[in-house]
């Protein structure tokens, strides 16, 4: 039984050589994120958070700057727009930027709307220039007034105490950024969105937080968290060439000497995609950025005099997670290629084979393990079921990784800039699907704050 | 033939397959249940509140009122909820030494009990509250003044809308909140207390005014790029310049423990990658941070943050107006005032918070593990 026919026996050897190759990197890479899961898993659960910021909530009310960069969002810009002017944060000390970045649609009348009526909204229209999240929040920036810039994307829903909690860690001089957590509200919708329900409680709450408890940097993701405006000038602004803007500015600040905290309890509604076009658009996304962010700041981490070995591994392990999906796939075609090879039975092989399906049953259970962890500490018992169906998700986010990967590296490779920033597709419409059961789509405000400062129940 | 057939192959194909089956069977089985519901796993209108479980408390009072009554005297009537009574006393009460009661007590007067009783339940009064001895409680809200004599227990919290005194060496396991003003007894141990104005044992009845909050002419230390490449006056500080890295705009990097000697006035935000020691009488404009412990000499005033990554200890008679954090312990020396003219203060200790006697500030005093106050014995041993 020949590898290829066809093949003369140097050619046989080199398949095989490299099939040997892609299928040990396979395991050792993958090896080495299954043990990451169950550390972080672990970890999470043994830990005690470093600093309960939450005690710290109110205290210290900075002049801040919300930034809610918007193109084509009709469909959610009133919601959001109308939860932020009801905050409970001094009306005095705060000002909402809402970004209309080249709309099409009704965002740009909605904006102004909310400018014209709540004199802490300020109307930002772009019409030329760069596009793009990062351009939009570059032009913002100029602009604003605070010493904390806040994001929000347009699709979210900060409750009434949001802003607070976000403030309160840059009470800590060496905070430049802050990451608040991001909880799914339309997991009900689609088998989708609920295991993406599930992914994100294991990458918040296991992930970062565990990132948190250990003092390795955990990530900001450009929405539901903020950065100190002299954080951000120290390192030069927003990076408008970047997909992940926020990936980005995490590791410059962090090479800078700046910390990343992260709030556990600073919990804000998302929406998640529903359909796998829009999961494979975002997850390309991601996965480009990423991976643009890894060839640009690897020798600078490696280098870098402000950031322990254990901050460096860890951040290493962040910017190339994309790359274990065409890993994977690699590892599995080379996995085929041996085991049709003569050389199945020989002692070698069988042993890397082993070590292979050692993998498929550790490096599964550890990610699951991860999901598990997370939907308890979530309180979402029943939910843990779901899991087995992360299979498909599994396999879908690989497929889309590796073929945006291999778009990205083809166009470095002919010299092309890189991909245009594309938006996620939304899925609610307003004013027909609103997604609390009090009739609103914005956080109801239930207390009012006293001279005294003890909130009692509005209407008591 | 029947040599042939692979039984245990199969058998072990139809389980294999079975178990498969079964996982995604239940899976589908739960997403069916989930399809459509709204999640409900966070509460949107959640708002951070200092007294949310006498709040709380208070609201389901309110709800249980509404509930038909079963009127056991002329000043008493009982309500049952589920396996829960509810007794609402119309006018004061006064129990006895040593009296136990195991339901939730509404009191729509005054209250008052001896020594040595027992409340198994919470406990809404409408008046003032005063509680003997080595009482044991659960929970107490009152809508007035609320005294605590000495050794009382209480399990869980405590929320007065007046004046709320804890005697000596009472012990809260969570929360003291009050709309008025806290006095905390000598050896008293809180979660958290919280209050426009929170004192300590021997207080002297004052709080500075802004005048009083002013400070002595002092060296002004400001980091800025010429600052440091002039070096003469940090060093003469006693910063080692070669230490110095600028964070950003306002902010600085101090690499190593930073020991300084003579009082100063800084200006920018310093971030300490080691310990920090401050003398006596300094001046902290802006906030500091120390990864190892940060001690502040007596007499100092701190208009910024205070951070440590282990403990601080802020010196006799110093005051703050930020907000203090320490992963471990925060020790307040005797004579600290905590306040500012546009808000409330706050100490938070990940482990302990000490506080010594005549302690005064407008805000809160919070730990991971206990609040204390320094016993009486300790007290004089101070004084002495």
């Amino acid at each position: 039984m020949g590898v290829q026919p066809g093949l003369g026996k140097k050619g046989k050897m080199i398949v095989l050589l490299l099939a040997k190759f892609f299928l040990g990197l396979a395991i050792v890479v993958l090896t080495l994120y299954a043990i990451r899961h169950y550390v972080f898993a672990l970890c999470r659960l043994a830990l005690r958070r470093p600093r309960d910021f939450m005690e710290l909530t109110g205290f210290s009310l900075p002049r801040t700057s919300v930034l809610v960069p918007m193109h084509n969002e009709e469909a959610v810009a009133a919601d959001i727009l109308q939860a932020l002017v009801e905050c409970d944060y001094d009306r005095t000390r705060l000002e909402v930027l809402a970004i209309d970045d080249n709309s099409e649609d009704r965002t740009s009348a909605i904006i102004d709307d909310y400018a014209a009526r709540f004199s802490m909204v300020k109307a930002i229209h772009r019409h030329e220039g760069a596009g793009g999240k990062a351009a939009a929040l570059q032009e913002a920036t100029r602009q604003a007034t605070g010493e904390v810039l806040l994001l929000f994307d347009a699709d979210y829903f900060p409750g009434p105490s949001l802003v607070k909690q976000l403030v309160a860690p840059f009470s800590d001089p060496q905070v430049g950024s802050v990451m608040g957590r991001v909880v799914p509200h339309n997991t009900d919708k689609t088998l989708l969105a609920a295991l993406l329900g599930l992914e994100r409680a294991a990458g918040y709450q296991v992930g970062q937080q565990a990132r948190y408890n250990l003092g390795l940097t955990p990530q900001f993701g450009g929405t539901v968290g903020g950065v100190r405006t002299s954080a951000l000038t120290s390192v030069g602004g927003w990076n408008t060439e970047s997909l992940t803007e926020d990936t980005d500015l995490t590791f410059r600040l962090v090479l800078h000497g700046w910390k990343v905290a992260y709030v556990n309890r600073a919990e804000c509604y998302e929406e998640v995609p529903e359909s796998w076009p829009a999961r494979e658009t975002q997850i390309a996304r991601w996965a480009t950025g990423h991976t643009d962010c890894l060839h640009r700041l690897w020798p600078s981490l490696l280098a870098s005099r402000s950031l322990s070995l254990t901050e460096k591994v860890d951040a290493l392990f962040v910017l190339c997670c994309y790359l274990t999906a065409p890993v994977l796939i690699l590892g599995w075609l080379a996995s085929l290629v041996l085991f049709f090879s003569p050389q199945m039975h020989s002692v070698p092989v069988l042993s890397v084979a082993m070590l292979f399906v050692g993998y498929q049953m550790f490096g599964n259970q550890a990610t699951f393990f991860e999901l598990g962890i997370a939907a308890l500490l979530d309180g979402m018992n029943r939910r843990v079921l779901l899991m087995p169906c992360n299979l498909f998700n599994f396999f879908a986010s690989t497929s889309a990784i590796s073929k945006a990967l291999v778009r990205f590296y083809l166009r470095k490779l002919w010299g092309a800039g890189g991909p245009p920033w594309s938006k996620t597709r939304r899925f609610r419409t307003n004013g027909k699907e609103r997604p609390f059961a009090n009739g609103s789509s914005h956080a109801p405000k239930l207390f009012s704050q006293g001279a005294n400062g003890i909130y009692t129940r509005s209407g008591d | 033939m029947p040599d042939v057939i692979p039984w245990r192959f199969i058998v072990f194909a139809i389980i294999f397959a079975g178990m498969l089956y079964l996982q995604f069977y239940l899976a589908h089985r739960q997403w069916r249940k989930i399809k459509g519901q709204q999640t409900s796993e966070i509460d949107v209108g959640y708002v951070q509140m200092e007294d949310f479980l006498a709040q709380s408390f208070r609201r389901k009072v309110k709800e249980w009122l509404q509930l038909p009554a079963t009127v056991t005297s002329d000043r008493e009537r009982s309500i049952l909820k589920g396996r829960e009574r509810i007794r609402v006393i119309t006018g004061g009460i006064e129990f006895g030494a040593g009296e136990q009661c195991d339901d939730i007590l509404v009191v729509e007067g005054n209250f008052a009990c001896g020594p040595g009783c027992l409340f198994a339940r919470e406990i809404l009064v409408k008046g003032n509250a005063r509680f003997g001895e080595g009482a044991q409680l659960q929970s107490v809200a009152v809508d007035g003044d609320l005294v605590l004599g000495a050794d009382v227990k209480v399990a869980r919290w405590l929320d007065s809308t007046r004046e709320l005194t804890l005697g000596a060496n009472c012990l809260v396991g969570a929360r003291v909140t009050s709309g008025g003003m806290i006095r905390m007894g000598p050896g008293a141990q809180a979660g958290s207390m919280f209050a426009p104005q929170v004192v300590s044992t021997a207080w002297d009845g004052s709080f500075p005014s802004k005048q009083t909050f002013e400070t002595a002419k002092l060296p002004v230390i400001a980091f800025s790029e010429e600052a440091v490449a002039a070096r003469e006056s940090l060093e003469a500080a006693g910063f080692d310049v070669k230490k110095l890295i600028q964070l950003g705009a306002d902010s600085w990097l101090y690499k190593g423990d930073l020991h300084l000697l003579a009082p100063l006035r800084l200006m920018t935000k310093l971030v300490v990658k080691g310990k920090c020691d401050l003398p006596d009488g300094f001046i902290l404009e802006a906030d500091i941070h120390a990864d190892g412990s940060l001690n502040i000499g007596a007499n100092s005033v701190c208009r910024g943050n205070l951070i440590s990554g282990q403990h601080i200890h802020l010196g006799p008679g110093s005051r703050f107006a930020g907000l203090i954090h320490a992963d471990g312990s925060v020790r307040l020396g005797h004579g600290t005032r905590g306040f500012k003219d546009d808000g409330l203060v706050v100490a938070y200790a990940g482990e302990v918070l000490e506080v010594e006697r005549d302690v005064a500030i407008q805000g809160k005093l919070a730990a991971g593990g206990r609040v204390i106050v320094e016993s009486a014995e300790a007290a004089e041993a101070g004084n002495a």
